[in-house]
């Protein structure tokens, strides 16, 4: 075990991948000179070359779609969208053509493509600079969406979906670049696709979250502890396809459950994940499932007003509070 | 100036009665002495009397109320004053929160399901094991009223004392049971009492009995009682009553025979038993016991007390020991009469017997006093001639 | 052709070129075979509309006709392992690069034989074997995909070289321009060529562009740009196979305009009421400047019996008739279980 950050141990699962099979590129802007503005990239021009990290303009439906192209002719890319907020510029690509290519063409186009796209509200960064688009994703069949939050399930889960023969949208979160924790030493490590974790285990209620908030929902977790109350905190990890038996096996335990995400309430992944508890659960549950989510308004510049409505540990508190108050 | 009546007690151990029914109603004139409402005591139900004069103007409790003693029950004025509409400020009579309520649980009135347009809101998990224990959720409550009912109150609910159809019905305590378990408990457990037992031979009495029978219907009750109050009347410094600190000799023997009636265990007194006949007792008796039966005995007819006898003989039992029925500190146990060996001169023979326990209370009295008082009663028994001296 | 209506064509396609001689690298029976796969297509489409109107094809069918000499030219001028990405309109690119007109009725009709398992129909027909990687409902989402299959050929140095055929439609699509910037600026050995009908659904592209030639685009970005007659096989095929040989050489792509005109409907129940009669009486002369009559004529001045031309056609017709019958008597509908199939590869299923 070494202790590495975020940004290192994605860093280093595009080292491993890259060495270990000669056909996975890196494209994006800024990738290989720069190594990218949050430095994933770091290097790995300089070790393999600038023929596998491409600089691109900023022609995102492009080459996205080269990147599409690639994949389905012996390439396996690992595309960076810059910002999550972009990837509205590539969803014909990713939606009509990687999604669907092996579906409609018959099962015989390959499509091990990875698409790199940043999500982290907060710091200023404003409405076109800080949105979690994951929903939007989980409703395209076809794709493979991964946010993981722990340095160990970042490198594994990078790792796994540059295996992985699916196109996958890979959600990383560009405020826990700098989070520390402990990376498994092994040569090889990778973690499952679609496999949830037990960030911390409870009794009295479930915390369902993924990415930055599963930070969040340890710190709740840690507060109502002092008051008696103990939580389980379920780590999605894997968004499609979700692992529904951890999370039903934990709803069992506790018989409440909310589920925390950063992006806006309104249609986010807790809405799909409340229904399906609803439809598979219903008869395990105490209480009504309950969403934590930003409110519905593009992420303010002001820090007051941002800071309001981005979900912190005082919203997970209030939705706990009100599962167990039985009103 | 208002006045008003109060409930007034009317018997040593009254703490409360329950208001049956008004006998006078707001605008009637009445009298100090006079009988305004019909109430029920621990022991029977009673006319209680006013302890004012005056008109009345509000009736400040109505039946099914219980009421303490000494709490005011109406307003009266005199002719022309004006009477304040809310009368006196002594709350409707709600019931105190008396030490005789039993601790079950069922006699408390449950809140009713937390309900929103007649649909109980519960989760759906409380629900599911509602139905797989074969709990209502109508017999749900929750935690606190307003709030869903959870899987938590569905465990409260389990722990309860079992209901109907789980292990049998659930009988409540009624009031007249309610008095019983009190002054059982309270005897038992403040009484040092010791029984003493002794063996009868009934060959006599038996015969005394049907020559009696001839004139007059009696039973062994009477003769009993007979006995007991010539032994009292040869040890009369044991006809007594408990009081704080110690207790009071009586002038009279008056000895309270138990009787099963529907409503439990009721023990009528007959009065001076030492100044009467058998064949007057037994008269006497028989109209105790029909009152008893359909609940019209008296306060006077249930009190008084200084000897209590139970006989569950003609019911096959041998032999109990029975708790002394307080403020009394002696009670005779009677078993039934069987044929058994005995040995008589030396040889065994079959005689009718009948077995003796003396409980008595060793606060007042010792052991050697009981045993006399007990050897005195089988003395009677067994030579009944002796009662006429 | 007389020179008046040679005149009439040109100006409504400026660029026509009369087919006067083979081209370099074709002999006659290479001709003849074009000319057998310009007859196929022309049966296949003519076929399909009048399946479509029997309501035995379902969806939408973008009809080829017309178009023939564009895809067979570009197709003979390709090697085995080429790859191609085609458009709604691609029955015949599939055709030219040799895919079974069985199979292809065989999706038309849903059935489980089809290329695509019967779940793509006529919009995605992808015969992925000979290197199609399909054609796409979106327009020109199939021009950046070209360039990364050029982009792997070049880093897996497979000598491959990528073909993307797209409409005028999509010249005017964002990632057209930002895709032959790319592959200028790194030379992907792929072409672009635009297959120019003048026509997007109702909108005639001089209305909404300024700049009526295409291939002037390609200067912009640094690539070469050529313009030829859509309609004569030989030029197309001249033009491809050089953009082919500079691709395959590691010199870069190049952009093909194919001008040609589309001279029925956007698709095969479209009744064209936003054409003026007056536009349609104009464009009739084109009927003698199409690939199947000027190739037939090519190939009778070149000394060909019309007899063999006649069985040629002939046996494209019969080809068809073949390919029909099989897919409507010996096809098989999918079962229901093969819905949650091909979504994820190596057969994972999620639901």
């Amino acid at each position: 075990m070494s202790v590495k950050t975020v940004r290192e141990a994605l860093n280093e699962a595009l080292f491993e991948e890259m060495a270990r099979d000669s056909r996975v590129i890196v494209m994006g802007c800024d990738n290989g000179v720069k190594g990218n503005p949050f430095g994933v990239t770091l290097g790995l021009a300089k070790e393999f070359g600038f023929d596998r990290v491409i600089d691109t303009p900023i022609s995102e439906p492009a080459f996205t779609g080269m990147g599409v192209g690639a994949a389905a002719t012996g390439l396996r890319p690992v595309v960076e969208i810059m910002f999550c907020d972009w990837v509205t510029l590539a969803m014909d690509q990713i939606v009509n053509m990687a999604a669907k290519m092996r579906y409609m063409f018959g099962g015989k186009v390959d499509m091990p493509l990875v698409v790199r796209v940043p999500i982290g509200a907060g710091g200023g960064q404003a409405a076109q600079h800080s949105q979690s688009l994951e929903a939007w994703f989980n409703h395209v069949p076809g794709l493979k969406v991964v946010a993981p939050y722990t340095p160990a399930d970042c490198k594994g889960l990078l790792k796994a979906a540059i295996r992985d023969n699916n196109p996958v949208i890979f959600l990383e979160n560009k405020r826990t670049y700098a989070v520390k924790g402990e990376v498994p030493d092994e040569p090889d490590y990778v973690v499952e696709i679609g496999r949830a974790a037990l960030a911390r285990q409870g009794t009295d209620i479930t915390l369902v979250t993924y990415s930055s908030m599963v930070r969040t929902c340890l710190q709740a977790a840690e507060k109502l502890a002092e008051e008696g109350v103990s939580c389980e905190v379920v780590d999605l990890r894997t968004l499609l396809p979700l692992d529904y038996d951890t999370v039903i096996a934990s709803v069992a335990r506790t018989g409440r459950v909310v589920v925390v995400h950063e992006a806006a309430k309104r249609g986010g992944m807790g809405s799909d994940i409340v229904a399906e508890l609803n439809e598979r659960a219903f008869d395990l549950l105490d209480a009504p499932p309950l969403r934590v989510g930003a409110l519905n308004i593009p992420i303010p510049y002001n820090a007051a007003l941002e800071d309001a409505v981005l979900p912190g540990v005082q919203d997970v508190l209030d939705a706990v509070r009100k599962s167990l108050s039985n009103e | 100036m208002p006045k008003y009546l109060i409930l007034p007690k009317i018997g040593m151990n009254m703490e409360e009665a329950v208001i049956s029914e008004w006998l006078v109603q707001p605008g009637d004139r009445v009298e100090k002495e006079q009988m305004v409402v019909r109430a029920e005591t621990d022991k029977a139900v009673q006319d209680l009397f006013a302890t004012e004069s005056g008109i009345v103007r509000k009736l400040l409790v109505k039946p099914g109320d219980v009421v303490p003693c000494q709490q005011r029950i109406a307003v009266l004025t005199e002719e022309g004053e004006d009477c304040d509409p809310d009368g006196g400020e002594e709350p409707s009579a709600a019931p105190p929160p008396a030490a005789e309520k039993p601790a079950a649980a069922a006699s408390i009135a449950p809140a009713p399901a937390a309900r929103e347009k007649g649909r109980i809101r519960i989760s759906p998990l409380a629900r599911k094991m509602a139905r797989e224990l074969g709990i209502a959720p109508e017999a749900l409550t929750p935690a606190q009223p307003g709030k869903r009912i959870v899987k938590a109150d569905v465990l409260r609910f389990r722990q309860r004392p079992a209901a109907a159809g789980e292990a049998g019905v659930f009988v409540p305590l009624s009031r007249r049971r309610q008095v019983i378990a009190k002054r059982m408990a309270a005897s038992a457990g403040e009484k040092p009492r010791v029984t003493l037992s002794a063996t009868v031979d009934c060959g006599e009495l038996i015969g005394w009995r049907e020559r009696l029978k001839q004139e007059r219907k009696v039973t062994y009750n009477e003769l009993l009682v007979k006995a007991c109050a010539c032994a009292l009347g040869r040890y009369p410094e044991m006809n007594c009553v408990s009081e704080p600190g110690g207790h009071r000799v009586m002038p009279s023997v008056n000895i309270g025979v138990a009787v099963d009636t529907p409503e439990g265990l009721l023990v009528p007194v007959l009065k001076e038993t030492q100044r009467k006949g058998v064949h007057q007792l037994a008269e006497e008796f028989a109209q105790l016991v029909e009152k008893a039966r359909n609940g019209s005995l008296t306060l006077d007819e249930m009190t008084g007390g200084t000897f209590s006898i139970s006989n569950l003989g003609m019911l096959g039992v041998e032999r109990f020991d029975p708790i002394i029925n307080a403020p009394e500190c002696l009670i005779l146990g009677v078993g039934c009469m069987k044929e058994i060996p005995v040995v008589v001169d030396h040889q065994v023979c079959i005689r009718t017997c009948m077995q003796l326990s003396l409980a008595f209370d060793h606060t007042a009295f010792d052991g050697a006093a009981a045993a006399r008082l007990l050897a005195e009663i089988k003395r009677m028994l067994e030579c009944p001639v002796l009662m006429l001296s | 052709m007389d020179k008046k209506t040679c005149e009439e064509i040109k100006a409504i396609i400026p660029c026509y070129t009369p087919m006067e001689a083979l081209p370099e690298g074709l002999s006659l029976d290479d001709c003849k075979q074009m000319f057998f796969d310009i007859c196929q297509i022309r049966e296949f489409e003519l076929k399909v509309k009048d399946l479509w109107r029997a309501n035995k094809i379902r969806g939408l069918c973008h009809a080829y006709y017309y178009g023939e000499a564009i895809a067979v030219g570009a197709c003979h001028a390709l090697a085995e392992g080429d790859y191609i990405t085609s458009t709604h309109r691609g029955h015949g690119h599939a055709l030219a690069r040799g895919a079974s007109p069985a199979r292809m009725f065989a999706e038309l009709f849903g059935k489980v034989e089809g290329y695509n398992n019967g779940k793509g129909g006529s919009m995605h027909i992808a015969d992925v074997e000979s290197g199609i990687l399909g054609a796409t409902g979106i327009v020109g989402s199939g021009i950046a995909p070209a360039a990364g299959a050029a982009l792997s050929a070049k880093l897996l140095k497979n000598g491959r070289v990528s073909l993307s055929f797209f409409g005028d439609g999509a010249v005017n699509q964002g990632p057209f321009s930002e895709t032959m910037n790319m592959a200028a600026a790194w030379d992907l050995p792929m072409v672009f060529l635009c297959e120019y009908n003048q026509w997007a659904i109702g909108t005639d592209y001089w209305r909404v562009t300024k700049e009526h030639d295409v291939y002037k685009r390609a200067e912009g970005f640094g690539m070469p740009g050529v313009q030829v007659d859509g309609f004569n096989v030989f030029a197309v095929y001249q033009a491809v196979r050089e953009a082919v040989e500079r691709a395959r050489a590691g010199q870069g792509p190049t952009l093909v305009e194919a001008r040609y005109m589309r001279m029925q409907g956007h698709h095969v129940g479209d009744d064209q009421s936003y054409r003026s009669p007056e536009d349609i009486q104009r464009i009739q002369v084109l009927y003698q400047a199409e690939p199947l009559v000027r190739t037939r004529t090519f190939l009778e001045e070149a000394g060909t019996p019309a007899a063999e031309l006649d069985g040629i056609q002939e046996r494209a017709r019969s080809v068809i008739q073949a390919a029909v019958e099989y897919a409507d008597t010996q096809c098989r509908e999918p079962s229901l279980d093969t819905l949650y199939q091909d979504i994820y590869a190596d057969g994972e299923i999620i639901m």
